[in-house]
């Protein structure tokens, strides 16, 4: 690529993180390190009940035992488990705010600045947000309407304490608290995340969201997100990340569980833009993951949209166990690598019933010393009589110093499923560009356009306000190009 | 308008074009014929501002300005348009999207104001009708999936949509039907006007039938080798090109 | 069959084994990198899916006996089946050993050939200068190195095209617990050209076990073409290494046809090290009725405007496990470069398993590159329209199999072993499938 255009992939790239600012608030925090007594001290200010207490210890006890994984494509310095503070919270928090009134204004305010108003009167009609700022939920809106659908929508901690059954029965019931070493972590310390219950035969009425802020300096975050669709129910639900600028890495592990029952339906949808580090590589978060929903009734369907734009670091791998007989499993992804960011991710399609169904459409970026891999697994079990699955998996390069790689695993052990599989890398094309040019566009725009273009199958499973994040998010106009 | 002189370039150290000169004033009609291989695509690339084309020797001119220094989008900016002899496909991207940022970048570039989608729909709403494109044809991706003639109207859609002052057609009759042809020339004897000039490069004469050109250049070996009417058109449509070829080595 | 009584048997016969110069030395080296390493396991990435402990916990032989007399006959049998089109160009290894008998004398200008471990022919060492670099990622290639008692080195001057296609033709008189372990080293001057077959060929159904070292040198602008046909008996264990090593122009084109054995992993690791380099790699595998095979191939594009195409075809039926991992990196400022790969597998049967892994590493911006799989059983549609033209099912099964195959297999560019891979093909499709083939 001539010089002129790398000028213009610059621009592209190099835009500000906006959403790196500290907001001042006093913090109630455990101090750094883990044991025991920690993992205990979280529980108790929790106020949680017993089986809950013991289900973290044994945990930690099964973390203890693991090593951290090293066969990602991913490079990073170790981390001291002991020099991560396990809790911060919002002073005032210690027993929830009963409304918005009483949250604290300079939290409200901080919300207004990253653009997610928590006042109802300012909301985006139809959307309802939970807003977790670092290890506490610290406002959910549209609580009383949901409720009038039967729909709970809640902090997991408010959960934890008014629906302790409902959690009993379904947490660690997709990922086991010994999954993985970031699982089990995150089992013996999650701090908070968002509850979903939607009842049988309920179509959710508005749009679920939570947005996820980490502040606090040398905390980790350990957000836990369980989501329950039981029978012919439906639910769409967005999260959204960020996080300030600063030197250090910061630690985020997180859980989502997602169960659908028979005929359900939940989409999941994120905008990834944890902070992702300096030009020079230095701080940004690292964002180790574990996602994974089970459609556990037939017809049931899971689909996983992602735009991963932000953390020095991802790791994560949103995957469906499809159970239930004729049920679906799809996954989205655009990730975008710039600077020194790193990204390793992708998803596992796990067909277990007849006649299951998935799709897994990956779109990766990759531009400055940025690298960017997608690892999938498909497997067909012997049981999986007449399952499908395709997956496309296309990389662009911009630029001579990142990198793209491509691990798929593919194994099936029943031969009336089909998988196919396909993947292509490749720089933008000088053809396009030269089009676009000669009709007049800028280099830098035509390349918006081109790489807006790359990733808009991705872009049009996002719901509506989430796909202009997204394109902005990859400094490109919304305007016309989504049809 | 333009003026071309002495021309030489080259692609991969392959010499294409050999000293060619042309010069175009304003509201004229340039037909370029001439066999395979003779430089009419290169010519019209390099006008464009393709890079992959090393201009080793001469210049060219446009509107008194050295147009070889110039970006692809920059030659854009002043009218030079190109209606590709295979216009590119561009996945994800929708042909509206495209059309109306490229009007509004070149209208951005001259100091007008921009046009609003309402605007933009207005206006190419007629020139959409005259080339019989309809209008899911807006919501689909650039070229993707079009056929042969689909691409080809595309292009004289742009074309009328963007009114360049220079519009070169490579190629634009070539896998037409007869229909399409009609088409495609209403569309560009809709633009001509004594203000525009158009370069027709083509290999078959009856294009120029439906668009009369006031001139006919011959393209051998990288240079014009003859000039004329439209009658030199048509006794090339008769009798080849083999008697140029023969005639130009017997120079 | 651990490590430390593989030293020791190593030790006590270190003096036997055929060496020149400092392959003492050398060998000594491979057998400390083997004792290291160990036998992979399935913890190795590369071995996720092929278990070596039906080979790690048997008591091979690894130095091999004399042949016998019956061994012999066996082998004067197994080579009757054989009409190859280079008859007169055939060095033939029996149980581990160069059978000068039975192998032709060749002598063509330009080609040099010299037998590994045959005092009576002029020796040449039997290690090359990258034949040390393989042993941490291949252990196998380790022990061969170590235990080698057979092997040829090959040998073309520059600007020399060989006509005569040398066939290299391993035979196993099935003798329970044998080792084979063939060393061949090819080594191409700049612009010349040569064709090499290598053929396993067993016979019965005790357990040996072959591993193989390929190593090529490939010099400027030179052509090698090498097809490796594998149809040992049915319980015969087979791994091999095949490395080659490209400067600038040359070109490799490699097939592989592999249809019998218990267990196959055939290894691959191709370096396009000079710009302009190019490799075109192929393969047909067939697993039924319990059989494993494991193509594992790796191409190194380390240089500009190199290329590669790599098409791996698996048929897999009855009990049958196939395994196929393809991996393509494009290494920092090899620009231009041009990868294509593809792997398409027919599961047969309700117990047919496949492991595919296509991998793409890429670190240079300016580069086309593509990989697909795909897995499934025949085409229901294709069925079915051909039973609606009259063909019973069992037939049109054999008839869509074969095309599957007949693909790839028509990329062999030698007429008689086409038509013998062709036929092997046949005979091991699944037996309810096989019936419908008619050649």
């Amino acid at each position: 690529m001539a010089a002129t255009n790398s000028k213009a992939i610059d621009g592209l790239v190099q835009g500000k993180y906006r959403y790196g600012f500290v907001t001042d608030i006093e913090q109630d925090t455990i101090a750094p390190g883990l044991d025991e007594e920690v993992i205990r001290l979280i529980s108790k200010k929790k106020g949680e009940p017993k089986f809950l207490t013991d289900w973290r210890i044994k945990a930690y006890h099964q973390w203890l035992t693991m090593t951290e994984p090293n066969w990602a494509h991913v490079r990073y310095q170790p981390i001291d488990y002991q020099s991560i503070s396990y809790y911060a919270a919002p002073k005032n928090a210690d027993d929830g705010p009963k409304s918005l009134d009483e949250v604290d204004p300079k939290l409200l305010e901080t919300y207004e600045k990253l653009g997610i108003p928590l006042h109802e009167r300012a909301r985006l009609a139809g959307v309802a947000v939970d807003a977790v700022f670092d290890s506490v939920s610290v406002a959910t809106t549209f609580k009383e309407k949901l409720a009038g659908a039967g729909v709970i929508f809640c902090p997991f901690s408010e959960a934890v304490r008014e629906y302790p059954d409902l959690v009993e029965q379904y947490l660690g019931s997709v990922v086991p608290l010994r999954d993985n070493f970031f699982a089990s972590l995150n089992s013996a310390v999650f701090s908070d995340g968002s509850f979903v219950y939607v009842p049988k035969g309920v179509r959710c009425p508005m749009e679920l969201s939570t947005y996820f802020r980490i502040n606090a300096a040398n905390t980790g975050q350990f957000e836990r997100t369980l989501i329950i669709a039981d029978e012919d129910s439906h639910v769409s639900y967005l999260e959204g990340c960020t996080a300030p600028m600063r030197d250090e890495n910061q630690l985020h592990a997180a859980v989502v569980e997602l169960i659908a029952l028979k005929n359900a339906e939940i989409k999941y949808s994120t905008v990834q833009n944890w902070y992702p580090g300096n030009e020079e590589g230095v701080g940004g978060i690292y964002n180790f993951v574990t996602k994974r929903g089970d459609c556990r009734g037939n017809n049931s369907k899971i689909s996983w949209t992602q735009v991963e734009t932000g953390s020095a670091i991802t790791w994560k791998y949103p995957s469906c166990i499809l159970r239930g007989d004729n049920s679906t499993g799809e996954f989205y992804s655009v990730a975008v690598v710039n600077n020194f960011q790193q990204a390793d991710t992708g998803t596992k399609m796990i067909h277990i019933g007849k006649n299951t169904r998935s799709t897994i459409l990956s779109k990766g970026i990759s531009a400055g010393h940025g690298q960017n891999t997608y690892r999938g697994l498909v497997r067909m079990m012997p049981s999986a009589k007449g399952a499908r699955n395709y997956t496309q998996c296309d990389s662009l390069l911009l630029g001579d110093q990142c990198g793209a790689h491509t691990f798929p695993y593919v194994e099936s052990r029943q031969h009336t499923a089909k998988v196919e599989h396909e993947a292509t890398t490749s720089k933008i094309s000088e053809d396009q560009l030269f089009y676009c040019r000669q009709r007049g566009l800028s280099e830098e725009n035509a390349i918006n356009m081109i790489v807006n273009g790359f990733c808009r199958e991705v872009f049009k499973e996002l719901p509506m306000e989430f796909a202009v994040e997204a394109q902005n998010l990859l400094n490109v106009s919304l305007e016309g190009s989504v049809g | 308008m333009l003026q071309i002189e002495n021309l030489h370039v080259c692609v991969e150290d392959q010499p294409i074009l050999n000293g060619l000169s042309l010069e175009i004033n304003a509201g004229q009609v340039h037909a370029i014929m001439g066999p395979n291989g003779s430089g009419k695509s290169t010519l019209a690339q390099v006008l464009a501002g393709r890079d992959d084309y090393k201009v080793t020797q001469g210049s060219i001119t446009f509107y008194g300005k050295n147009l070889l220094e110039m970006q692809p989008e920059e030659r854009a900016h002043l009218g030079l348009f190109l209606a590709f002899q295979y216009p590119t496909e561009i996945p994800g991207v929708n042909n509206a999207y495209l059309l109306k940022a490229a009007l509004n970048a070149q209208r951005a570039a001259r100091n007008e104001q921009e046009v609003d989608a309402f605007e933009f729909m207005n206006l190419i709403k007629n020139k959409m009708e005259m080339m019989q494109i309809p209008k899911t044809f807006l919501n689909r991706s650039v070229n993707e999936g079009f056929s042969g003639g689909e691409k080809k109207r595309n292009e004289i859609l742009q074309m009328l949509t963007l009114e360049p002052s220079l519009a070169i057609l490579d190629e634009t009759d070539s896998g037409l039907d007869v229909d399409a042809l009609r088409i495609v020339a209403d569309g560009v004897n809709n633009l001509r006007s004594p203000e525009r000039s158009l370069i027709l490069v083509t290999h078959y004469e009856r294009l120029l039938e439906l668009v009369v050109p006031d001139f006919v250049h011959v393209l051998a070996g990288g240079r014009i080798v003859k000039s004329g009417d439209r009658d030199l058109a048509r006794y090339l449509d008769e009798h080849g090109y083999d008697w140029v070829q023969t005639e130009v080595s017997a120079q | 069959m651990n490590t430390e009584i593989l030293r020791k048997e190593f030790e006590s016969r270190m003096a036997q084994l055929p060496s020149q110069g400092k392959d003492h030395e050398f060998r000594r080296k491979a057998m400390d990198a083997f004792y290291s390493a160990g036998f992979p396991s399935r913890q190795w990435e590369t071995w996720k899916y092929t278990d070596l402990k039906p080979i790690a916990s048997k008591g091979f032989q690894l130095i091999p006996k004399e042949s016998t007399d019956s061994a012999h006959e066996t082998a004067s049998k197994l080579l009757a089946t054989c009409d190859l089109e280079a008859e007169p160009s055939r060095l033939i290894f029996l149980d581990g050993h160069h059978v000068p008998a039975l192998s032709s004398e060749i002598t063509t200008t330009g080609l040099r050939l010299s037998m590994l471990g045959h005092p009576g022919l002029k020796n040449r060492s039997a290690f090359s200068k990258h034949s040390s670099k393989n042993f941490k990622e291949h252990p196998l290639a380790a022990l061969n190195a170590a235990f080698s008692t057979q092997g040829v080195r090959i040998q073309v001057a520059e600007k020399t095209n060989i006509d005569t296609v040398i066939h290299l033709v391993f035979l196993d008189s099935n003798l329970e617990n044998q080792t084979s372990q063939p060393r061949i080293l090819i080594d191409l001057k700049a612009e010349s050209k040569i064709t090499i077959v290598q053929h396993f060929l067993g016979a019965g159904s005790n357990s040996g076990w072959t591993n193989s070292v390929t190593e090529i040198s490939q010099a400027r602008s030179s052509d090698l073409t090498l097809y490796q046909l594998q149809e040992h008996g049915t319980e015969h264990f087979h791994t091999g290494l095949l490395y080659s090593s490209l400067t600038s122009d040359a070109s490799i084109k490699l097939g592989f046809i592999d249809l019998g054995g218990r267990l196959t992993r055939n290894d691959v690791q191709i370096d396009l090290d000079g710009a302009g380099a190019k490799t075109e790699l192929f393969g047909v595998f067939l697993a039924a009725d319990g059989q494993h095979i494991d193509n594992h191939t790796r191409i190194d594009h380390r240089a500009p405007e190199t290329k590669s195409i790599e098409t791996f075809r698996g048929i897999i039926g009855d009990r049958g496990r196939g395994v196929f991992n393809g991996k393509v990196v494009v290494h920092p400022d090899a620009q231009k470069v041009d990868a294509q790969q593809s792997n398409d597998n027919l599961l047969l049967s309700e117990k047919a398993e496949i492991d595919t892994k296509p991998e793409l590493e890429i670190y240079a911006d300016e580069v086309k590159c593509s990989h697909g799989a795909t897995v499934g059983d025949l085409d229901a549609e294709q069925l079915f329209y051909m039973k609606s033209r009259g063909i019973k099912e069992s037939a049109a099964r054999g008839i869509l199999i074969f095309a599957f195959a007949n693909e790839i297999l028509k990329l062999i560019g030698l007429p008689k072993l086409r038509e013998r891979a062709i036929l092997g093909v046949a005979d091991h499709l699944p037996s309810h499938d096989r019936l419908g083939v008619e050649l």
